[in-house]
Protein backbone atom coordinates (compact mmCIF):
# COMPACT_ATOMS: atom_id res chain seq x y z
CA UNK A 1 0.00 0.00 0.00
CA UNK A 2 1.63 2.97 -1.36
CA UNK A 3 1.22 6.00 2.06
CA UNK A 4 2.88 9.36 1.50
CA UNK A 5 5.20 10.17 4.19
CA UNK A 6 3.24 12.63 6.08
CA UNK A 7 -0.03 9.97 6.37
CA UNK A 8 2.27 7.56 8.02
CA UNK A 9 4.08 10.39 10.22
CA UNK A 10 0.61 11.57 10.89
CA UNK A 11 -0.46 7.70 12.08
CA UNK A 12 2.98 7.39 14.36
CA UNK A 13 1.63 10.32 16.23
CA UNK A 14 -1.45 8.52 16.92
CA UNK A 15 0.53 5.44 18.24
CA UNK A 16 0.69 3.83 15.25
CA UNK A 17 4.36 1.74 15.75
CA UNK A 18 3.18 -0.04 11.97
CA UNK A 19 3.16 3.62 10.27
CA UNK A 20 7.06 3.84 11.31
CA UNK A 21 7.95 0.70 10.65
CA UNK A 22 7.25 1.11 7.17
CA UNK A 23 9.01 4.85 7.11
CA UNK A 24 11.76 2.51 8.31
CA UNK A 25 11.74 0.07 5.83
CA UNK A 26 11.18 3.42 3.18
CA UNK A 27 14.09 4.68 3.68
CA UNK A 28 16.63 2.85 5.67
CA UNK A 29 19.12 1.62 2.75
CA UNK A 30 19.44 5.30 1.32
CA UNK A 31 19.91 6.75 5.49
CA UNK A 32 22.58 3.78 5.73
CA UNK A 33 23.63 4.71 2.32
CA UNK A 34 24.88 8.31 3.13
CA UNK A 35 26.12 6.73 6.90
CA UNK A 36 28.60 4.70 5.32
CA UNK A 37 29.49 7.15 2.94
CA UNK A 38 30.13 9.53 5.71
CA UNK A 39 31.58 7.47 7.93
CA UNK A 40 34.17 3.99 6.87
CA UNK A 41 33.05 1.59 9.44
CA UNK A 42 29.90 -0.23 8.35
CA UNK A 43 28.90 -1.37 11.85
CA UNK A 44 29.23 2.32 12.67
CA UNK A 45 27.21 3.43 10.27
CA UNK A 46 24.30 0.79 10.88
CA UNK A 47 24.25 1.93 14.32
CA UNK A 48 24.15 5.53 13.22
CA UNK A 49 21.06 5.15 10.50
CA UNK A 50 19.39 2.94 13.52
CA UNK A 51 20.23 5.81 16.04
CA UNK A 52 18.80 8.50 13.20
CA UNK A 53 15.43 6.47 13.09
CA UNK A 54 14.85 6.17 16.84
CA UNK A 55 15.64 10.28 17.36
CA UNK A 56 13.25 11.11 14.46
CA UNK A 57 10.48 8.32 16.16
CA UNK A 58 11.98 10.56 19.81
CA UNK A 59 11.31 13.80 18.37
CA UNK A 60 8.36 13.41 15.65
CA UNK A 61 6.26 16.63 17.53
CA UNK A 62 9.49 18.47 16.57
CA UNK A 63 8.98 17.87 12.93
CA UNK A 64 6.54 20.88 11.88
CA UNK A 65 6.12 19.11 7.71
CA UNK A 66 7.54 22.36 6.00
CA UNK A 67 10.49 20.29 4.96
CA UNK A 68 9.74 16.93 3.47
CA UNK A 69 9.89 14.33 6.02
CA UNK A 70 13.16 12.58 4.27
CA UNK A 71 15.41 16.02 4.39
CA UNK A 72 14.62 15.90 7.52
CA UNK A 73 15.41 12.66 8.09
CA UNK A 74 18.21 13.04 6.46
CA UNK A 75 19.42 16.00 8.03
CA UNK A 76 19.27 14.24 11.56
CA UNK A 77 21.19 11.37 9.67
CA UNK A 78 24.02 13.96 8.32
CA UNK A 79 24.05 15.52 12.07
CA UNK A 80 24.51 12.46 13.71
CA UNK A 81 27.86 11.35 11.03
CA UNK A 82 29.07 15.06 12.18
CA UNK A 83 29.20 14.37 15.85
CA UNK A 84 30.81 10.85 15.10
CA UNK A 85 33.06 12.17 13.12
CA UNK A 86 33.62 15.50 15.48
CA UNK A 87 34.29 13.07 18.79
CA UNK A 88 36.98 11.06 16.16
CA UNK A 89 38.67 14.66 15.62
CA UNK A 90 37.59 15.01 12.30
CA UNK A 91 38.91 18.79 10.71
CA UNK A 92 36.72 18.50 7.39
CA UNK A 93 35.59 21.73 7.63
CA UNK A 94 38.88 23.25 7.62
CA UNK A 95 39.74 21.50 4.70
CA UNK A 96 36.50 22.59 3.08
CA UNK A 97 37.36 25.97 3.68
CA UNK A 98 40.66 25.53 1.80
CA UNK A 99 39.45 23.88 -1.14
CA UNK A 100 37.15 26.76 -1.94
CA UNK A 101 39.08 28.93 -2.33
CA UNK A 102 41.92 26.88 -4.55
CA UNK A 103 41.01 27.73 -8.27
CA UNK A 104 39.51 25.23 -10.36
CA UNK A 105 42.02 22.73 -10.47
CA UNK A 106 41.23 20.71 -13.11
CA UNK A 107 44.78 20.28 -14.51
CA UNK A 108 45.60 17.10 -12.83
CA UNK A 109 42.65 15.18 -13.19
CA UNK A 110 42.75 12.78 -16.21
CA UNK A 111 39.34 14.57 -17.45
CA UNK A 112 37.22 12.68 -19.76
CA UNK A 113 39.08 8.88 -18.41
CA UNK A 114 35.94 7.53 -16.08
CA UNK A 115 33.48 8.52 -18.71
CA UNK A 116 35.53 6.57 -21.77
CA UNK A 117 36.03 3.79 -19.45
CA UNK A 118 33.04 3.41 -18.16
CA UNK A 119 30.60 4.25 -21.00
CA UNK A 120 27.57 6.20 -20.99
CA UNK A 121 25.17 4.09 -18.10
CA UNK A 122 28.33 2.98 -16.21
CA UNK A 123 25.45 1.68 -13.96
CA UNK A 124 25.53 -1.36 -16.50
CA UNK A 125 29.10 -1.95 -15.89
CA UNK A 126 30.08 -5.36 -14.06
CA UNK A 127 31.02 -3.51 -11.03
CA UNK A 128 32.76 -6.09 -8.66
CA UNK A 129 32.31 -5.66 -5.16
CA UNK A 130 35.99 -5.42 -4.47
CA UNK A 131 35.55 -2.22 -6.57
CA UNK A 132 32.77 -1.09 -5.06
CA UNK A 133 34.49 -1.37 -1.56
CA UNK A 134 37.24 0.69 -3.43
CA UNK A 135 35.18 3.82 -4.42
CA UNK A 136 33.57 3.74 -1.32
CA UNK A 137 37.16 4.43 0.25
CA UNK A 138 37.51 6.84 -2.18
CA UNK A 139 34.66 8.25 -1.42
CA UNK A 140 35.89 8.49 2.59
CA UNK A 141 38.88 10.78 1.23
CA UNK A 142 37.23 14.12 0.35
CA UNK A 143 36.57 16.30 2.46
CA UNK A 144 33.75 15.77 5.10
CA UNK A 145 31.33 18.80 3.81
CA UNK A 146 32.09 17.94 0.06
CA UNK A 147 31.24 14.50 0.60
CA UNK A 148 28.11 15.20 2.72
CA UNK A 149 26.50 17.63 0.07
CA UNK A 150 27.18 14.94 -2.79
CA UNK A 151 25.93 12.08 -1.18
CA UNK A 152 22.85 13.95 -0.41
CA UNK A 153 22.73 14.85 -3.81
CA UNK A 154 23.86 11.68 -5.29
CA UNK A 155 22.53 9.45 -2.97
CA UNK A 156 19.39 10.48 -1.70
CA UNK A 157 19.09 12.61 -5.14
CA UNK A 158 18.35 16.23 -3.40
CA UNK A 159 17.34 19.28 -5.32
CA UNK A 160 19.73 22.48 -4.96
CA UNK A 161 16.48 23.95 -2.94
CA UNK A 162 16.63 20.78 -0.79
CA UNK A 163 20.35 20.78 -0.15
CA UNK A 164 20.43 24.64 0.53
CA UNK A 165 17.35 24.02 3.38
CA UNK A 166 19.12 20.26 4.77
CA UNK A 167 22.91 21.96 5.47
CA UNK A 168 21.29 25.79 5.64
CA UNK A 169 23.59 27.30 3.57
CA UNK A 170 22.70 29.35 0.40
CA UNK A 171 22.02 28.12 -2.75
CA UNK A 172 24.87 29.74 -4.44
CA UNK A 173 27.54 27.64 -1.67
CA UNK A 174 25.30 24.59 -2.42
CA UNK A 175 26.21 24.80 -6.49
CA UNK A 176 29.96 25.83 -5.60
CA UNK A 177 30.76 23.38 -3.19
CA UNK A 178 29.14 20.36 -4.97
CA UNK A 179 31.25 21.60 -8.58
CA UNK A 180 34.64 20.99 -5.84
CA UNK A 181 33.38 18.18 -4.55
CA UNK A 182 32.67 16.76 -7.91
CA UNK A 183 36.22 18.04 -9.32
CA UNK A 184 37.64 15.90 -6.45
CA UNK A 185 35.53 12.42 -6.81
CA UNK A 186 36.55 12.51 -10.81
CA UNK A 187 40.43 12.92 -9.78
CA UNK A 188 40.18 10.32 -6.70
CA UNK A 189 37.99 7.98 -8.73
CA UNK A 190 40.38 8.32 -11.84
CA UNK A 191 43.32 7.28 -10.28
CA UNK A 192 41.42 4.48 -8.72
CA UNK A 193 40.40 3.16 -12.15
CA UNK A 194 43.46 3.03 -13.20
CA UNK A 195 45.00 1.40 -10.75
CA UNK A 196 42.17 -1.44 -10.79
CA UNK A 197 41.90 -1.25 -14.90
CA UNK A 198 45.69 -2.08 -14.94
CA UNK A 199 44.61 -5.21 -12.56
CA UNK A 200 41.60 -6.31 -13.43
CA UNK A 201 40.05 -4.41 -16.08
CA UNK A 202 36.54 -2.20 -15.38
CA UNK A 203 33.38 -2.09 -17.17
CA UNK A 204 34.00 -5.23 -18.99
CA UNK A 205 30.54 -6.89 -19.07
CA UNK B 1 46.75 26.61 -22.90
CA UNK B 2 43.81 29.17 -21.19
CA UNK B 3 40.57 29.18 -22.16
CA UNK B 4 38.14 31.77 -21.11
CA UNK B 5 34.99 30.09 -22.19
CA UNK B 6 35.66 26.53 -20.92
CA UNK B 7 36.88 28.87 -17.13
CA UNK B 8 33.53 30.39 -17.62
CA UNK B 9 31.47 27.53 -17.96
CA UNK B 10 33.07 25.31 -15.81
CA UNK B 11 31.45 25.95 -12.81
CA UNK B 12 27.93 25.34 -14.90
CA UNK B 13 29.14 21.98 -15.75
CA UNK B 14 27.93 20.60 -12.31
CA UNK B 15 24.42 21.87 -12.30
CA UNK B 16 23.66 21.14 -15.69
CA UNK B 17 24.35 17.44 -15.07
CA UNK B 18 22.01 17.83 -12.06
CA UNK B 19 19.22 19.87 -14.25
CA UNK B 20 19.65 23.02 -12.00
CA UNK B 21 20.14 25.72 -14.43
CA UNK B 22 17.58 28.08 -15.96
CA UNK B 23 16.60 26.56 -19.77
CA UNK B 24 18.74 30.21 -20.92
CA UNK B 25 21.77 28.60 -19.48
CA UNK B 26 21.24 25.35 -20.46
CA UNK B 27 21.13 26.27 -23.95
CA UNK B 28 24.57 28.09 -23.23
CA UNK B 29 25.95 25.29 -21.88
CA UNK B 30 25.28 22.95 -24.36
CA UNK B 31 26.30 25.25 -27.52
CA UNK B 32 29.66 25.47 -25.43
CA UNK B 33 29.70 21.44 -24.96
CA UNK B 34 29.15 21.14 -28.80
CA UNK B 35 32.18 23.46 -29.13
CA UNK B 36 34.45 22.37 -26.67
CA UNK B 37 35.72 18.29 -26.31
CA UNK B 38 37.07 18.80 -23.04
CA UNK B 39 34.22 20.49 -21.32
CA UNK B 40 31.77 17.72 -22.69
CA UNK B 41 34.29 14.66 -21.32
CA UNK B 42 34.04 16.48 -18.06
CA UNK B 43 30.38 16.06 -17.87
CA UNK B 44 31.15 12.59 -19.07
CA UNK B 45 33.51 12.15 -16.16
CA UNK B 46 30.95 13.80 -13.74
CA UNK B 47 27.97 11.58 -14.84
CA UNK B 48 30.23 8.32 -14.50
CA UNK B 49 31.83 9.47 -10.98
CA UNK B 50 27.97 10.06 -9.67
CA UNK B 51 26.84 6.77 -11.09
CA UNK B 52 29.79 4.77 -9.87
CA UNK B 53 29.07 6.61 -6.23
CA UNK B 54 25.89 6.01 -6.25
CA UNK B 55 25.97 2.22 -7.25
CA UNK B 56 28.86 1.91 -5.02
CA UNK B 57 27.27 2.89 -2.31
CA UNK B 58 24.01 1.03 -2.96
CA UNK B 59 25.86 -2.20 -3.23
CA UNK B 60 26.92 -1.79 0.41
CA UNK B 61 23.69 -2.17 1.04
CA UNK B 62 23.36 -5.46 0.07
CA UNK B 63 25.47 -6.61 3.16
CA UNK B 64 23.00 -5.63 5.75
CA UNK B 65 20.10 -7.52 7.00
CA UNK B 66 17.38 -5.17 6.66
CA UNK B 67 14.77 -6.83 9.04
CA UNK B 68 17.07 -7.13 11.96
CA UNK B 69 17.75 -3.62 11.30
CA UNK B 70 14.23 -2.45 11.10
CA UNK B 71 13.46 -5.25 14.27
CA UNK B 72 16.69 -3.07 15.91
CA UNK B 73 14.96 0.17 15.45
CA UNK B 74 11.53 -1.32 16.94
CA UNK B 75 13.11 -2.56 19.98
CA UNK B 76 14.61 0.75 21.07
CA UNK B 77 10.83 2.51 20.73
CA UNK B 78 9.18 3.17 23.67
CA UNK B 79 6.02 4.63 22.90
CA UNK B 80 3.15 6.13 25.05
CA UNK B 81 0.98 3.42 26.88
CA UNK B 82 -2.37 4.69 25.79
CA UNK B 83 -5.83 4.03 27.26
CA UNK B 84 -7.70 0.57 26.72
CA UNK B 85 -10.39 2.53 24.19
CA UNK B 86 -7.53 4.65 22.41
CA UNK B 87 -5.48 1.13 21.71
CA UNK B 88 -8.88 -0.54 20.26
CA UNK B 89 -9.57 1.99 18.19
CA UNK B 90 -5.78 2.24 17.00
CA UNK B 91 -6.12 -2.09 16.44
CA UNK B 92 -9.12 -1.47 14.58
CA UNK B 93 -8.18 1.65 12.39
CA UNK B 94 -4.54 -0.16 11.80
CA UNK B 95 -6.68 -3.75 10.57
CA UNK B 96 -8.67 -1.39 8.48
CA UNK B 97 -5.27 0.95 7.20
CA UNK B 98 -3.25 -2.49 6.59
CA UNK B 99 -5.38 -5.57 6.56
CA UNK B 100 -8.62 -3.43 4.48
CA UNK B 101 -8.39 -6.23 1.78
CA UNK B 102 -8.24 -9.48 4.17
CA UNK B 103 -10.57 -7.78 6.74
CA UNK B 104 -13.43 -6.53 4.16
CA UNK B 105 -13.20 -10.98 2.87
CA UNK B 106 -13.66 -11.97 6.15
CA UNK B 107 -16.49 -9.52 6.95
CA UNK B 108 -17.95 -10.86 3.70
CA UNK B 109 -17.76 -14.22 4.20
CA UNK B 110 -19.07 -14.07 8.15
CA UNK B 111 -22.00 -12.33 6.53
CA UNK B 112 -22.75 -14.70 4.05
CA UNK B 113 -21.92 -17.54 6.51
CA UNK B 114 -24.92 -15.96 8.65
CA UNK B 115 -26.99 -15.67 5.53
CA UNK B 116 -26.87 -19.10 5.06
CA UNK B 117 -26.82 -20.53 8.53
CA UNK B 118 -29.88 -18.62 10.05
CA UNK B 119 -32.36 -20.24 7.64
CA UNK B 120 -31.09 -23.62 7.74
CA UNK B 121 -31.11 -23.70 11.62
CA UNK B 122 -34.87 -22.43 12.04
CA UNK B 123 -35.98 -24.87 9.07
CA UNK B 124 -34.30 -28.02 11.27
CA UNK B 125 -35.68 -26.72 14.16
CA UNK B 126 -39.33 -26.54 12.72
CA UNK B 127 -38.98 -30.61 12.11
CA UNK B 128 -38.53 -31.70 15.69
CA UNK B 129 -41.10 -32.98 18.40
CA UNK B 130 -42.49 -30.25 20.70
CA UNK B 131 -40.34 -30.83 23.83
CA UNK B 132 -37.29 -32.17 21.98
CA UNK B 133 -33.82 -31.18 23.23
CA UNK B 134 -35.62 -29.21 26.53
CA UNK B 135 -33.68 -28.85 29.31
CA UNK B 136 -36.36 -31.02 31.33
CA UNK B 137 -39.78 -32.58 30.68
CA UNK B 138 -42.41 -32.41 32.73
CA UNK B 139 -45.22 -34.93 33.85
CA UNK B 140 -48.51 -33.74 32.95
CA UNK B 141 -50.87 -37.08 34.18
CA UNK B 142 -49.90 -39.93 35.36
CA UNK B 143 -52.59 -42.91 34.62
CA UNK B 144 -53.57 -46.01 34.01
CA UNK B 145 -55.21 -48.81 32.08
CA UNK B 146 -58.79 -49.35 33.54
CA UNK B 147 -58.33 -53.04 31.99
CA UNK B 148 -54.58 -53.81 33.14
CA UNK B 149 -53.82 -55.32 36.62
CA UNK B 150 -51.69 -52.91 37.69
CA UNK B 151 -50.83 -50.79 40.75
CA UNK B 152 -49.29 -46.96 40.76
CA UNK B 153 -46.59 -46.70 43.88
CA UNK B 154 -45.48 -43.14 43.75
CA UNK B 155 -42.46 -41.71 45.53
CA UNK B 156 -42.12 -38.12 46.30
CA UNK B 157 -38.53 -36.84 46.32
CA UNK B 158 -37.06 -33.94 48.01
CA UNK B 159 -36.92 -31.11 45.51
CA UNK B 160 -40.44 -32.42 44.58
CA UNK B 161 -39.76 -34.37 41.62
CA UNK B 162 -42.50 -38.06 41.39
CA UNK B 163 -40.63 -41.71 40.98
CA UNK B 164 -43.74 -43.98 39.88
CA UNK B 165 -43.52 -47.55 39.90
CA UNK B 166 -46.37 -49.36 37.92
CA UNK B 167 -46.49 -52.61 39.36
CA UNK B 168 -48.81 -55.39 38.59
CA UNK B 169 -51.03 -56.67 41.12
CA UNK B 170 -50.35 -59.45 43.31
CA UNK B 171 -53.37 -61.30 43.56
CA UNK B 172 -54.00 -61.26 39.70
CA UNK B 173 -52.04 -62.88 36.72
CA UNK B 174 -49.84 -65.10 38.31
CA UNK B 175 -49.28 -66.55 42.20
CA UNK B 176 -45.42 -64.90 41.68
CA UNK B 177 -46.67 -61.74 40.83
CA UNK B 178 -45.68 -61.49 37.13
CA UNK B 179 -43.29 -59.05 35.56
CA UNK B 180 -42.81 -55.57 37.37
CA UNK B 181 -42.89 -52.28 35.37
CA UNK B 182 -42.18 -48.82 36.46
CA UNK B 183 -41.57 -45.85 35.12
CA UNK B 184 -40.13 -42.40 36.55
CA UNK B 185 -39.58 -38.84 35.98
CA UNK B 186 -36.49 -37.63 37.50
CA UNK B 187 -34.37 -40.08 39.32
CA UNK B 188 -30.85 -40.52 41.51
CA UNK B 189 -29.40 -43.18 42.06
CA UNK B 190 -30.18 -43.08 45.62
CA UNK B 191 -33.99 -44.07 45.10
CA UNK B 192 -32.73 -46.93 42.47
CA UNK B 193 -30.83 -48.41 45.30
CA UNK B 194 -33.40 -47.98 48.12
CA UNK B 195 -35.66 -50.37 45.57
CA UNK B 196 -33.32 -52.86 43.96
CA UNK B 197 -36.13 -55.81 43.07
CA UNK B 198 -37.92 -53.21 41.21
CA UNK B 199 -37.86 -52.36 37.20
CA UNK B 200 -37.41 -48.57 36.05
CA UNK B 201 -38.90 -46.97 33.07
CA UNK B 202 -39.21 -43.36 31.96
CA UNK B 203 -42.01 -41.71 31.21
Amino acid sequence: MATDDLTLVQRVRTGDQRAFKLLIERYQRKVYGIAVGMLKDREEARDVAQEAFVKVYKYLDHFKGDASFYTWLYRITVNICIDVLRRKGSKGDEHLEFDETLAHDTAEANIGALGTRLGTNPQKSALRKELADRITAAIHQIPEAHRKILLLREVEGMSYEELAKTLEIPKGTVMSRLFHARLKMQKILGEYLELDESKAGVGNE
Amino acid sequence: MKNPARDKFLPLLSPYVDGELSPEERQQVEQHLANNKESAAQVADFRAADALMRHALDMQGDDVDWKAFTDGVMAQLTPEKLPLLERLKLTLSELFTYQRGPMVAAMVGAAAAIAIAVPVAMKLGAGLPAGYGADRVEVQTVSIDSDSSVRPVVMETDDGDAVIWVVEAADRDSPDGGKKKKKTGDSSEEELNQVPEKRQGDL
